[in-house]
C-alpha cells in the first residue's frame, strides 16, 4: 500500500469536514456519512496523481454523490420513510436543540428518494447551479428542475417551523 | 403540519424559476442542521487500506470473470451446433450470422492452437513505437503489425491469428479499418488504441477488469467479425500515464481464442516494469 501524498492529505484535511457534512445530509447518519466519505476518497486516491488538481473538491463531491446513489440501489438498509414526522421543536433554549434539528432535517431529507435527496443537497447545501447539479448527476437540467420541484413539494410541511428562521443567522459560520 | 410551516403547501413555485424564499430558507436550514462531525484520526490510513482492498478484490474478480467470460463465449460459439435451426441471434450474434462466405484470405498455417485445452503461455513481448511505454505479449504463432495511422487514438498496432494485410490496404491514415482480409472461423484481429478523451481516461484508468463483449462495430463487421471484445489497461512512463484500449474483433470465437484475448489484455504493462528487452513487432 503506497503512502498518501502530502497534497492528498492536505486535501482531506481541508475539504473533509465540508464533504462529511454533505455525506451526512445524504445518509442522515454520522457513521454512514464517514463510511461514504471514505468510500469516495478511496475511489479517488488511486487516480490522485492523474486527476486535474484544478477542482479536486468538485471531482470528489461527484464521486461521493454517485457512490451514495449506487449504494442505495445495491442495498436496502431497512429504512422506511414515514408519512408523518415528529412534531418539530418550537423552543430553542434547550441545549439539545441542535441535535433535534439535525434529526428532524435528516428524517425529512432521508424520506426523499435518493436522486431527489442528492438534488436537494447539491442545490441547496452545496449551492450548485441547475447545470452543475445536472453535470454531477449525469442527467439533464430538466430532470434536475423536476426533481427539485418534487423534492420541495415533498418537504413542504415536514421541516421545522418559522421560529427556526427567526434566529437562523445566529449560527452562520459555525 | 402547522400554519407556521416554512415550506407552505400552497405556494406556487416553478422549478426552474428564480430562487424563491423557500429555497433560500431551505439553504439556511440545511446549513444549520448539518452537524460538524469529528474526523477519525486514522482517516487517511483507512482510506488507503480501502483502496488497497478494492484493488485486490478487483484483481481477484478479474481473474474469475475472465474465466467465466471464456466459458460463456465457448457456449455461445457452440450455440449454432446445439440449435442449428435457431433463426435468431444470440447475444453475440453467432446464431444469426449468415452462412460463411468463401474466405478470400489465404489459409493461415496453423497459427492458433486448436482444441479447448490448447491455451498455453504467451510468446514474446513486444512494444510499438507510437506508444513505446506499453509492452504486451503475443500469443505463440500470432502475427503483429505496427500501424501507421497518424493518430494513436485510431490505432497503435495490430495482432492477429491470421495473415495481416499490408497497412496500405486501408484507404487512408485517418479512417480506421482492420488490416486483414476476411476473418476465418476462429479468427481474431486485435487493435490497440490510446485513450485520450479525459472523461474516458477517468473512467478506465487503473481498470483491471477483463475484456467485455461490446456492440459490433461496422469495421469489425466489414471483415466478417461477429463478436467484439473490449478492455482497458493503464501504463505509465516516468512522466505520464496512458490508458490503452484493446479492441478484439472475432469471428465465431472459440474458447481458446477468447482466452488468448484475455491473456493479451492481462499482459499489457508498462515498459519500465519489464526486465527483458521487448522485441519490436513482427509480421
Amino acid at each position: 500500500m503506497r503512502d498518501a501524498t502530502p497534497d492528498f492529505e492536505e486535501f482531506v484535511a481541508a475539504c473533509g469536514p465540508k464533504l462529511l457534512r454533505t455525506a451526512w445530509l445524504l445518509t442522515g447518519d454520522p457513521h454512514q456519512a464517514e463510511d461514504l466519505l471514505q468510500t469516495a476518497l478511496a475511489k479517488v486516491w488511486p487516480k490522485w496523481d492523474w486527476i486535474s488538481i484544478e477542482r479536486p473538491e468538485a471531482y470528489v463531491r461527484k464521486v461521493l454523490v454517485n457512490s451514495h446513489v449506487s449504494w442505495w440501489r445495491r442495498r436496502w438498509t431497512g429504512e422506511l420513510p414515514h408519512g408523518e414526522l415528529p412534531e418539530p421543536p418550537v423552543q430553542r433554549a434547550d441545549p439539545f436543540e441542535d441535535v433535534v434539528l439535525s434529526q428532524v432535517v435528516a428524517t425529512a431529507v432521508r424520506a426523499l428518494p435518493p436522486r431527489q435527496r442528492a438534488v436537494v443537497v447539491l442545490r441547496f447545501f452545496e449551492d450548485l447551479s441547475v447545470e452543475e447539479t445536472a453535470e454531477v448527476l449525469r442527467c439533464t437540467t430538466g430532470t434536475v428542475k423536476s426533481q427539485t420541484h418534487r423534492a420541495l413539494a415533498a418537504l413542504r410541511g415536514k421541516l421545522p417551523v418559522r421560529e427556526l428562521m427567526l434566529d437562523g443567522g445566529r449560527r452562520d459560520g459555525n | 403540519m402547522t400554519g407556521t410551516d416554512f415550506l407552505e403547501p400552497d405556494r406556487p413555485d416553478g422549478p426552474g424559476g428564480a430562487d424563491t424564499g423557500e429555497e433560500q430558507e431551505l439553504r439556511i436550514l440545511l446549513q444549520q442542521a448539518a452537524p460538524h462531525l469529528p474526523a477519525p484520526e486514522d482517516r487517511i490510513q483507512r482510506i488507503l487500506a480501502r483502496a488497497a482492498r478494492t484493488r485486490r478484490r478487483r484483481r481477484a474478480a478479474g481473474l474469475g470473470a475472465g474465466l467465466t467470460g471464456g466459458l460463456l463465449a465457448a457456449v455461445l460459439a457452440a450455440a449454432p451446433a446445439i440449435a442449428p435451426s435457431s433463426p435468431h441471434a444470440g447475444p453475440l450474434g453467432v446464431a444469426a450470422a449468415p452462412a460463411p462466405a468463401p474466405s478470400t484470405a489465404a489459409p493461415s498455417p496453423s497459427s492458433a492452437p486448436e482444441g479447448p485445452d490448447a491455451v498455453g503461455p504467451l510468446g514474446v513481448a513486444i512494444s510499438f513505437r507510437t506508444v513505446s511505454e506499453m509492452v504486451v505479449n503475443v500469443p505463440k504463432g500470432w502475427l503483429t503489425q505496427e500501424n501507421d495511422w497518424a493518430n494513436p487514438e485510431v490505432s497503435i498496432g495490430t495482432l492477429a491469428n491470421q495473415p495481416i494485410a499490408d497497412p496500405t490496404a486501408c484507404a487512408d491514415k485517418e479512417t480506421f479499418c482492420l488490416p486483414v482480409g476476411r476473418l476465418r472461423s476462429g479468427g481474431a484481429v486485435l487493435t490497440f488504441r490510446l485513450v485520450k478523451d479525459p472523461t474516458r481516461v477517468a473512467e478506465y484508468v487503473e481498470t483491471s477488469t477483463p475484456a467485455e463483449v461490446t456492440t459490433l462495430t461496422k469495421e469489425c463487421a466489414a471483415v466478417g467479425g461477429d463478436a467484439e471484445l473490449i478492455g482497458h489497461r493503464t501504463v505509465t512512463s516516468t512522466t505520464s500515464l496512458s490508458v490503452i484500449e484493446l479492441d478484439a474483433c472475432l469471428r465465431e470465437p472459440t474458447t481458446v481464442v477468447t482466452q488468448q484475448v484475455q491473456q493479451v489484455l492481462e499482459s499489457i504493462r508498462s515498459f519500465e516494469r519489464q526486465s527483458p528487452t521487448p522485441e519490436g513487432p513482427t509480421g
